[in-house]
């Protein structure tokens, strides 16, 4: 009892500071050039905050770690705009989005497809606060528990959810799936520094980034869909643009509740481990969405559900992402380990006293984290309408300004035409998929997910002394690891059983 | 209709802004060429007539992005260069790509700079880029600082001092794990070192990032790793590290109660050094200009400040002393890889 009446006297500390309008200014700043800047193709919040990095030099602490961290929760969703409008996710954790925020988006109900996003990510961000505000100094620990060998196995889970992509052909989605794998292995080598598939191209050496193929396989491909059939082209006529019609209604609010909480928990657990948790927690989130909708198999077409879980779980992946950040000094991700960096510049250093001397810091970020939910949620009611004119657009118009942003953003990567070939490179592949009925997104998650596989499975195997016996034997791994065939065995024995089922049935 | 078509084009005009700003504009270098040759040429004393490139080689947001951005920044606000600096982020291949962009700028170009590293010497020694780390490839302008480390275990462990370790390591050999960050890194090098010297095995896990690197030692997969000094003083605070020694030139501020290697009567010191490279064939003019701009950068409140709250050590060398210092490491870097590798 007196930890809660504590963490209550702390948080109106936090809430006083806020009340400060500066401070609530530089929130505002942050949220708006976040969401600006995550909406930009290849932009995404580790980038964003780089940026304006900068900006706050000679600001207090306070203020600058809350501007900067409006602009990594502004980034978190001004990603999903993309990803539902133009099929261009922002970053890893809005690959997902596209799924079934684009197809919404192409029969005319973008706006529900951006206004749920917005809902799903504030409900997770507020309830993620609430865990984060209450839990983080218990639960900060549960974080380490996540050696190279557990992590091994979260990967694998993760790549389990190839089949909950799959659409029409499971072959298929498999095809795609390993490309996606030997994508990951070029590069240098991780564990030894060996060159693999690289043919002397320097650019080649730190391996093929996600972005270049997302941009590829998902915005260019569909340009090019685009441009050749001008049917396709949508008519949002202004009745479905009433303010009403954009926001989901009650009968999807009822579909969706279940999975948005879902999403939460699960971005929020996964959050928190180092290495690319929010990344996985989206995948999976929209898998199990997938798997416990009553309409599953239409997963793919546009259902609203598919959008609100991933959307769910990335956003509370930031607050679970920033328990280690701020508790432990281990940052968890790309973006926390530049928020990291900012806060030791303004000589605050994360770790297990930044609570105790950093007070108004730490629970001036925590009331701006409530704060800045609430700031996003009401800038994407006032700009929805805006943003789905843009769908109003004729598609030659569109087309080619949405190419010109794809193109800037291919080249800000490294800023080189390296990275701006390869997305041109992977649209022709993902046109010829498209064609042949090839998946994308499995190719994508492949990518992102077998780098990371591949190097925490062999470092396991080095703590290890090379036994996988040692590796099984840590009872996380074995839990994750037997959750993996589950869901790898899960629907064919299904089947298995209902069709034996129904023999049975028709020969009684 | 109109409206959103003048609303997209400002949307696109300012995200092009946006973008470039972001990567710093490398298109405003070429614009003002020509003359420059001629004025180097008679010029008793050589002052820059155009905007500078500095190179940055590392991701945004990165240790070696944000100094050379605070450098940059020192430079304008205190008027130190009458041209504009700009950072040009070219990031890829652990600094590789960052370093073959400088030189594609040509031998002899006067107006791009690039920030050194581990990687710097690391890379080209393991074959892996087109260049060297030595004068063939780079004129050497000025060398700013040093990144110092501690050796750190994992408390729980119980080991008291650096002779713990190796007492340790000696009865059980392959079984002391010892962090890190990449492979060819300067984790990776005094690990070899350490087993070298002590005539061990302690057994190198690369890591993608510090941060991973922490979270595995913090919870005991691992039990050994080099730290930088703020790491290592918030976890000894913690009870959950202990630092054992710093491989540094003489004791950290920080940590104060924790003697060197040297003290220790161990031969090392070895640190992350951070100098200023340019292409090679330099005039000498253009060298000592670039050296005297970097002193006075590095004689700055602000620098100092920065130095500080990032717990490096200001190790300022101009241009002469640099090359020697740098060809002394290269010497080093050379020996410390070929024992990485066995």
């Amino acid at each position: 009892m007196d930890y809660i009446s504590e963490v209550f006297s702390n948080m109106s500390m936090g809430f006083q500071l806020m009340a400060d309008p500066i401070i609530l200014l530089y929130c505002f700043a942050g949220v708006v050039l976040g969401a600006f800047i995550g909406a930009l193709p290849g932009l995404g919040p580790s980038c964003g905050i780089a940026i304006l990095l900068p900006a706050t030099y000679g600001m207090d602490p306070t203020s600058g770690i809350i501007m900067l961290c409006g602009i990594y929760y502004g980034a978190m969703y001004g990603g999903s705009i993309t990803a539902i409008l133009i099929n261009v996710p922002g970053d890893a954790a809005s690959v997902c989005t596209t799924l079934d925020g684009y197809p919404m988006a192409r029969r005319g109900e973008g706006g529900k497809a951006l206004g749920m996003s917005a809902f799903s990510s504030f409900i997770a961000g507020t309830i993620g606060t609430i865990m984060f505000m209450f839990l983080a100094p218990f639960i900060a620990k549960y974080a380490l528990t996540f050696g190279a060998s557990e992590f091994f196995a979260l990967m694998l889970l993760g790549l389990t959810s190839v089949a909950g992509m799959a659409g029409k052909s499971l072959s298929k989605a498999f095809l795609a799936a390993l490309m996606g794998l030997f994508i990951s292995v070029i590069g240098l080598d991780l564990i030894t520094g060996q060159q693999r598939f690289v043919f002397g191209n320097v650019n080649l050496y730190s391996g093929i980034d996600f972005i270049p193929l997302a941009m590829g396989v998902f915005g260019m491909t569909e340009l090019m869909l685009t441009s050749k059939a001008d049917e396709i082209h949508i008519d949002v006529d202004k009745a479905t643009l009433k303010i009403r019609n954009l926001f989901p209604n009650k009968k999807e609010w009822k579909i969706c509740m279940p999975h948005i909480m879902s999403g939460t928990f699960l971005g929020f657990g996964l959050g928190m481990i180092p290495g690319n948790g929010a990344t996985v927690a989206s995948f999976l989130a929209y898998d199990l969405a997938k798997r416990t909708s009553h309409r599953g198999k239409e997963f793919g077409t546009g259902c609203i559900e598919g959008v609100a879980a991933p959307e769910a779980a990335n956003n509370s992946a930031v607050s679970g992402a920033l328990i280690p950040m701020l508790t432990l000094g281990v940052p968890g991700s790309a973006a926390t380990a530049v928020l990291m960096g900012a806060l030791m510049m303004m000589n605050v250093t994360p770790g297990p006293f930044l609570f105790s001397d950093h007070p108004e810091t730490a629970w001036g970020l925590i009331a701006s984290m409530y704060i800045g939910n609430i700031i996003m949620v009401v800038l994407a009611c006032v700009c929805l309408g805006l943003f789905v004119k843009i769908l109003n657009v004729k598609p030659h118009t569109l087309n080619a300004v949405v190419l010109a942003f794809i193109l800037i953003g291919a080249y800000t990567l490294q800023n080189s035409m390296f990275t701006v070939g390869l997305t041109v490179f992977f649209s022709v592949l993902g046109y010829f998929m498209k064609k042949l009925g090839v998946p994308a997104a499995p190719m994508v998650l492949a990518l992102v997910l077998g780098a990371l596989t591949e190097s925490s499975l062999r470092r396991a195997l080095i703590i290890a002394d090379s036994n996988f016996l040692n590796m099984l034997s840590r009872p996380i791994t074995a839990v994750i690891l037997v959750l993996v065939v589950l869901m790898a065995f899960s629907a064919p024995l299904k089947n298995l059983f209902l069709n034996r089922k129904n023999k049975n049935a028709v020969h009684s | 209709m109109k409206r959103i078509k003048r609303g997209l084009l400002l949307l696109l005009a300012v995200s092009m802004m946006l973008s470039l700003v972001a990567c710093g504009g490398a298109q405003t270098a070429n614009q003002s060429g020509g003359s420059q040759a001629a004025e180097a040429s008679t010029a008793e004393e050589w002052v820059p007539t155009k905007d500078i490139e500095f190179v940055i080689p590392f991701a945004a947001g990165g240790g070696n992005d944000i100094m050379v951005r605070k450098i940059i920044d020192i430079i304008q606000r205190n008027k130190l260069c009458p041209v504009n600096v700009v950072p040009v982020s070219k990031p890829g291949g652990s600094g590789v790509v960052g370093y073959t962009y400088l030189s594609s700028k040509g031998k002899g170009y006067e107006y791009a700079l690039a920030s050194t590293s581990a990687s710097f010497y690391t890379q080209p020694l393991t074959g892996n880029s087109p260049f060297t780390p030595d004068e063939k490839s780079f004129s050497f302008v000025a060398h700013l600082c040093k990144d110092p480390v501690v050796l750190t275990s994992v408390a729980s462990l119980g080991f008291k001092s650096l002779d713990d370790i190796v007492t340790y390591a000696k009865a059980h050999p392959g079984e002391l794990k010892y962090a890190g960050t990449g492979i060819a890194s300067d984790d990776a090098i005094i690990m070899a070192m350490l087993n070298d010297l002590y005539d061990i095995n302690l057994v190198y896990v690369p890591y993608d990032s510090a941060g991973e690197m922490l979270t595995a030692l913090l919870g005991g997969q691992v039990e050994l790793a080099v730290l930088t000094p703020a790491e290592s003083i918030e976890h000894m605070k913690s009870g959950t590290l202990t630092p054992h020694a710093a491989s540094a030139d003489e004791r950290l501020s920080l940590l104060p109660d924790v003697p060197t290697f040297l003290e220790l009567g161990v031969d090392m010191n070895h640190q992350q050094s951070r100098g200023i490279v340019m292409n090679p064939d330099l005039d000498e003019n253009v060298q000592a200009y670039y050296s005297d701009l970097f002193r006075r950068v590095s004689e700055t409140e602000d620098w100092k400040q920065f130095i500080n709250s990032n717990n490096m050590t200001n190790s300022f060398m101009d241009y002469k002393q640099y090359a020697e210092f740098s060809n002394g490491l290269k010497e080093k870097y050379t020996t410390y890889l070929s024992l990485v590798k066995k």
